[in-house]
């Protein structure tokens, strides 16, 4: 047996300092810091020192960023409780342990237009994420935040990369005014109140199919089929898009036709997009599946719940999917957007 | 398992004898893990082998699929922490569809925590499962609530604790623990009941009923509510029951209750356990067990301890 294999792996603490409102970066060394460490996965930090238990549990968090040539991993890490309290005032020298990179990660796919959006301290795994798909990929990424100094450490580390940066915060301070959902359904070109309560992604496709079906041969009963509620706005659009067709129609109609279109089962954003990537509070991962689900545009999120043991025994961090529960620890913390029920 | 394989000083004489016996059940050593703590075995695989280990206790089977309780599931508390867990589990016909082929291939011994909600299920639970042989035992969880009595737990009545007992012994041929419910006022009466019901094995305690609030939020912390206390916090008690039940009744017991490091086990020992069960600490240390199990043999070796059994209950004075 090999015993080197059963203890959780020591690290030493670096760097751990603040570096934005609330937000705080740990750096660890540690040994070997191999091809398993990739983006979206997570290590499970013991707070408490060797041999003590309080704080009893470990604390999950993803990777911020890793340097594998030095051995080095970042996390980042919002004072939220007891826990991160006790950790923010841990200094460089003092010695952690971990067990990780632990669950699943992101797909990394190649030459793929990408959209990732990102929601206040959700947006720490995206980064890692980004820089290593930025080389074979076209990335915009949304990040979205209360304040600008929400944003500001992030604006700064994405800076660094080849990306396509755009903000949101709610007071207007940097950036888009507005929920990162809004850019990004602004990005998208969607009509803002056009994409409300929505099925699941399964349902809508076959929900398109029909329509598209329904389409060819009536148009007419389209709105019998489309369930969206276009409010009063409805009839016109829907006119408009019936009787559009190869037409060069002005950005507004564009819109309206592009979501039509879609509702009918055609993928023709007017920005293409392949892939989505989320990441942040639930409110808005489940707005960012509608729309994903809407547009079927596939996607990843990275999820987060309470944790016990971090792999996948104690049953403490499910959550509900259309294969019913899955562990965020082990099945996940990435899910296809597809298949979570938010 | 050679202690060749094990982390110990080799230095000091004889190499300790660490079988047990508990009635019908005989463990090559006396450190286990206990239910819901320890997933199938396999999950931990990657961080130590279950092998080396007296024997595993699965995850707590219902006859029916169980989806568990909403989340948050989990609540850190001053050296402990609550679960509500909800008894997720893929169901009797499942687990003997799915799992019960790969318990076999553990070379140690496997038992299998059992859950009902009725007497009913429990009988059905031990008829079923009766005809496999791999399983060692059935761990029999009467701390759940049941249904038929307004969700008042069975192991808080000594007349259910007894029926559920004796139901579950006619019709499982194998060893029979039961495992007690600390959420009482007299533990040897529980303990009682569970002998006079027949059963081979005690094991004490389950966790300790509790509840964690967020004063920011006006919420409970854990999404049911009220959650099981397990952790060093509960120490203490659980060895108290320990104790207090080792002296009464004339049963092997398996204790546990916030063993954390090779210390906390050797006092359950001590205290009249023949057995441990490592629960919690598994959750932060997945190889805790094995080195629970290290720790024991060195202190054997360290106070030249030739056969462990000769501490079970061996309290000086």
């Amino acid at each position: 047996m090999n015993i080197e294999k059963k203890k959780p792996k020591p690290a030493e603490i670096l760097e751990n300092k603040k570096v934005g409102t609330d937000y705080y970066l740990m750096k660890l060394k540690t040994d070997n810091i191999d091809e398993k460490w990739t983006p979206g996965r997570f290590v499970h930090l013991k707070i408490s020192t060797p041999q003590t238990y309080d704080p009893l549990l470990r604390r999950p968090f993803s990777l911020f960023d890793i340097d594998r040539k030095n051995n080095i991993l970042s996390l980042l890490y919002c004072v939220v409780g007891r826990g991160t309290k006790i950790m923010s005032r841990l200094v460089s020298g003092e010695k952690l342990d971990f067990l990780g990179p632990l669950g699943q990660g992101f797909s990394l796919p190649e030459g793929k237009t990408i959209l990732a959006v990102g929601g206040g301290m959700g947006t720490a795994p995206l980064f890692l994420l980004c820089r290593e798909l930025a080389f074979q990929n076209s990335i915009t990424l949304i990040l979205g935040g209360n304040l600008c100094t929400d944003v500001e450490f992030f604006k700064h580390r994405f800076g660094e990369l080849d990306i396509d940066i755009k903000i949101a915060t709610m007071d207007g301070s940097c950036g888009y005014k507005g929920t990162a959902v809004d850019l990004m359904k602004k990005h998208l070109g969607v009509n803002k109140d056009s994409i409300s309560k929505e099925p699941t992604s399964e349902q809508t496709i076959s929900k398109n199919l029909n329509n598209k079906r329904t389409n060819d041969k009536k148009p007419n009963n389209k709105r019998t089929n489309n369930k969206q509620p276009n409010k009063k706005e409805s009839n016109q659009k829907e006119k408009n898009n019936k009787e559009s067709g190869s037409k060069e129609p002005n950005r507004e109609e564009s819109i309206i036709q592009e979501k039509k279109v879609k509702d009918a089962g055609f993928i023709e954003q007017k920005k293409k997009l392949d892939f989505l990537y989320t990441c942040g509070p639930e409110i808005m991962l489940s707005a960012v599946k509608k729309i994903s689900d809407h547009f079927g545009i596939p996607g990843e999120v990275s999820l987060e719940e309470r944790m016990g043991c971090g792999i996948g025994i104690c049953l403490s961090c499910v959550c509900d999917t259309q294969n019913g529960n899955q562990r965020v620890c082990k099945e996940g913390p990435i899910f296809r957007l597809q298949e979570v029920i938010l | 398992m050679s202690n060749d394989e094990l982390s110990i000083d080799h230095t000091a004489k004889n190499e300790p004898d660490l079988r047990v016996r508990l009635g019908p059940l005989q463990l090559k050593n006396p450190v286990l893990t206990a239910s819901g703590t320890f997933g199938y075995g396999d999950e931990v695989r990657d961080f130590m082998d279950p092998n080396v280990l007296g024997a595993i206790t699965v995850k707590g089977l219902t006859v029916e699929p169980t989806s568990g309780n909403k989340t948050p599931r989990i609540a850190e508390t001053p050296a402990g922490m609550l679960n509500s867990i909800g008894l997720e589990n893929p169901g009797l016909e499942k687990f003997i569809e799915e799992k019960i082929e790969l318990l076999g291939e553990f070379s140690t011994e496997v038992l299998v925590n059992i859950s009902g909600h009725s007497v009913e299920d429990f009988i059905i639970l031990a008829e079923r499962l009766a005809p496999f042989e791999e399983i060692a035992g059935l761990e029999v969880n009467v701390s759940c609530p049941n249904i038929d009595k307004g969700g008042m737990a069975f192991g808080t009545d000594p007349d259910l604790v007894y029926e559920i007992t004796r139901k579950v012994k006619a019709r499982y041929d194998g060893p029979v623990i039961v495992k007690l419910s600390p959420n009482v006022t007299d533990i040897v009466e529980m303990a009682q009941a569970a002998d006079e019901g027949g059963a081979d094995i005690l094991s004490l305690i389950n966790t300790l009923l509790g509840m964690a609030i967020n004063v920011q939020k006006r919420e409970t912390v854990l999404g049911n509510t009220m959650g099981g206390l397990s952790g060093p916090a509960v120490k203490p008690v659980a060895l108290r029951m320990v104790y207090e039940v080792a002296e009464a009744i004339d049963l092997p017991l398996i204790g546990m209750g916030g063993i954390m490091n090779s210390e906390d086990a050797l006092e359950f020992l001590l205290a009249g356990a023949s057995a441990v069960s490592v629960g919690t600490a598994n959750l932060i240390d997945p190889a805790a067990s094995v080195n629970i199990l290290e720790g024991i043999i060195n202190y054997c070796y360290e106070q030249e301890i030739d056969d462990i059994n000769s501490i079970i209950g061996a309290l000086k004075g």
